[in-house]
């Protein structure tokens, strides 16, 4: 009996030893670990907070790092938040955030629409926010919001692909869809829809693939959409997070061909990662349109710092540029993607 | 003497969650403030009575896995009647109806479980996993995968008002946790729930109707989580096809934390809150103090490790006895 009492007694004091223990060793994380940072020189005591959809694409890491980067050079403090796609947690999160009193945050959302009563709580919390790569639903008030003009990058991509394709040519499209919860996922898809709808003759949509950004659904939708159809012979794809699915279902398929070589499958694709330009570079993917995702994280930063220094707010979209089998190794010959 | 007992009477969850609530009160900054606080019992509430629908089925000896994917459809269908762009324009009979739908699709669902396990004699886990699909793709064919947004201000300060730091929908929370807890312990479908869980034969030879038993149970799963949807949707103010997408291993987390048998026939429901409030609370703190995602859900993984093995051993003893 005694001796169970002195297991129990000793259990809740190894357990409370362990809890005191993760306190402790993430209560003094500054400089320290992979979420929280403060910068030797310069220390404004200032702490933004960076709530991150997910970083399961290159261009997410790239505006990841780049984020870090500013606010280590700006001599600011910063802690994150990684929600996995997921919108309940990414409002927890930002709850969080509240809680812990940081300055300003900078949230990619998973969803702009699900994320706007978290961004209220802000609002009565007097806390600026700042919106990277995707809008804000309606009922919230954001300081600024940093993004990407999707809709006529995507257009410009098409208008390369008709521009450049020899007369006659016809394309049979398979294009993929994002996250309908996306705000981007969304505009691209209307621009590709709106631009194919102005060369007629040329583009013909024979299978829509949803894939909320999933690579196995990708990979699936590819395989699904050429067995129904072995005539496609264009994919878009509206971000490079997919590729690798898409190139390993064309070479199942056997029909993963360079430009020019017969049964090439015109590959138009999206974000700038550095897969898409070297498949670019090797002639595999046709052209990539690029969102600035490193000047975009250093916008947020920007952005952010002028919201604690009670500055204007001012929304920055960025114009984007294309990568393409034509300029690559001239215009852009130093771009390695990211 | 007596205070000696009744301390030994409580169960280890209790004195989990008050060390970790005390330890983080006094050393994690911001975390010991009315606002966090708050902002931590609303964070629970929903887990709470996910939870607390799912403990019954585990109870059981099976599981419910609609139950976090109940909370999407719940939602964008709820949202859709609630909101101001409605057809009924955000009115009070729109969030009653709104409310009511919720909940008679959480308990249609529990009925389809319900009927599959005891008609078909199929393992709810099967049937569960199979009605979680169909709600997910329910979900989004109803909305086309966008977000259902534009609730009513009445609705929404519902879902974030509280009195002092109790915030309104803990008090559903509780009230639903209470009303489980009173059907487990006070109520004769309790004690035969317990000796279905612990043993289905010699309930069935004991004159206990299992599959009475049972269909109520997914029922009332089903009831409870949309319960949670109302909840949700008050909170988050929209429905999102993306809700609970993670939730389940936190809802399990919650149960075996507690001390329920994930084999069955054992637990009490009042722990399986303690387990939810301590999940939540962790993944809180640990945020607060800024610790990478990952490492946050690897001590959860670890957590839930340790309390599972320690129930295998919890059974293994009592079996030698």
């Amino acid at each position: 009996m005694k001796n169970k009492a002195v297991r129990r007694t000793l259990s809740i004091l190894a357990v409370s030893a362990m809890m005191l223990g993760m306190v402790g060793c993430s209560g003094g994380s500054s400089g320290g670990d992979d979420a929280s940072k403060e910068s030797g020189s310069g220390d404004s005591g200032k702490t933004i907070g960076i709530s991150m959809c997910a970083i399961e694409s290159q261009m997410w890491a790239e505006y990841q790092e780049s984020m870090h980067k500013a606010c280590d050079d700006a001599g600011v403090k910063y802690t994150e938040s990684i929600a996995e796609n997921d919108v309940q947690k990414q409002n927890q999160q930002i709850e969080d955030f509240i809680s812990q009193g940081v300055d300003a945050i900078i949230i990619a959302p998973a969803d702009g629409d699900a994320v706007v009563s978290a961004i209220q709580k802000c609002n009565d919390a007097g806390i600026p926010v700042i919106m990277a790569n995707r809008a804000a639903g309606e009922g919230a008030e954001v300081f600024a919001t940093i993004s990407s003009d999707n809709k006529e990058m995507v257009k410009r991509e098409i208008q390369y692909v008709a521009e450049n394709a020899p007369e006659g040519t016809k394309y049979k499209c398979l294009e993929l869809v994002g996250s309908l919860t996306d705000v981007n996922a969304i505009a691209r898809q209307e621009g590709f829809e709106e631009a194919i709808a102005e060369y007629p003759d040329m583009f013909e949509l024979a299978a829509t693939v949803p894939t909320e950004w999933k690579g196995d659904l990708a990979l699936t939708g590819v395989q699904n959409a050429f067995a129904s159809d072995d005539d496609i012979n264009f994919i878009f794809n509206p971000s490079d997070a997919l590729l690798p699915s898409i190139q390993s279902g064309l070479q199942q398929l056997g029909k993963y061909e360079k430009v020019g070589e017969d049964g090439h499958v015109t590959l138009v694709t999206f974000d700038g990662a550095a897969d898409a330009v070297t498949a670019i570079r090797e002639g595999y993917v046709d052209v990539v349109s690029v969102q600035d995702a490193t000047e975009q994280g250093k916008l947020c930063v920007q952005a952010a710092l002028d919201a604690i220094d009670g500055k204007e707010a001012s929304d920055y979209t960025d114009p984007g540029f294309e990568v393409s089998t034509e300029n690559c190794d001239t215009e852009y010959a130093d771009f390695e993607g990211y | 003497m007596s205070i000696k007992k009744s301390l030994k009477s409580i169960d280890a969850i209790f004195w989990f969650v008050g060390v970790f609530f005390i330890i983080s009160l006094i050393f994690v900054p911001g975390f010991a403030q009315f606002s966090a606080i708050k902002s931590l019992l609303s964070q629970t509430c929903v887990l709470m009575v996910l939870a607390c629908g799912v403990h019954l089925t585990v109870l059981n000896g099976g599981v419910d896995f609609t139950s976090a994917a109940l909370l999407a459809l719940t939602t964008v269908v709820g949202g859709s009647i609630i909101s101001t762009g409605g057809a009924l324009g955000g009115s009070g009979l729109a969030i009653f109806l709104g409310i009511v739908v919720m909940l008679l699709l959480g308990a249609g669902f529990g009925i389809i479980n319900g009927f599959s396990v005891v008609t078909f004699k199929m393992p709810s886990f099967i049937v569960t996993m199979a009605t979680q699909m169909l709600v997910n793709g329910l979900a989004v064919v109803y909305t086309g995968g966008s977000s259902v947004t534009g609730m009513p201000a009445a609705f929404g300060s519902f879902g974030n008002g509280s009195i002092f730091v109790i915030p309104y929908i803990l008090i559903i929370a509780v009230l639903v946790a209470v009303c489980i807890h009173i059907l487990l312990t006070k109520t004769l479908l309790g004690r035969q729930l317990y000796a279905v869980g612990t043993n289905p034969k010699a309930s069935l030879i004991s004159g206990i109707s299992t599959k009475k038993t049972i269909f109520k149970i997914y029922v009332i799963s089903g009831l409870c989580a949309g319960i949670a949807g109302v909840i949700e949707l008050a909170y988050m103010q929209s429905g999102s096809v993306n809700y609970g997408s993670t939730m389940f291993n936190d809802i399990m987390g919650s149960i075996i934390v507690g001390g329920t048998s994930p084999l069955g026939g054992r637990g009490k429901v009042i722990n399986t809150v303690m387990g939810a409030f301590l999940i939540t609370m962790i993944g809180s703190v640990l945020n607060i103090l800024s610790v990478p995602y990952y490492m946050i859900t690897l001590i959860k993984g670890l957590i839930i490790l340790i309390a599972a093995s320690l129930d295998l051993v919890k059974t293994k003893k009592s079996m030698a006895q």
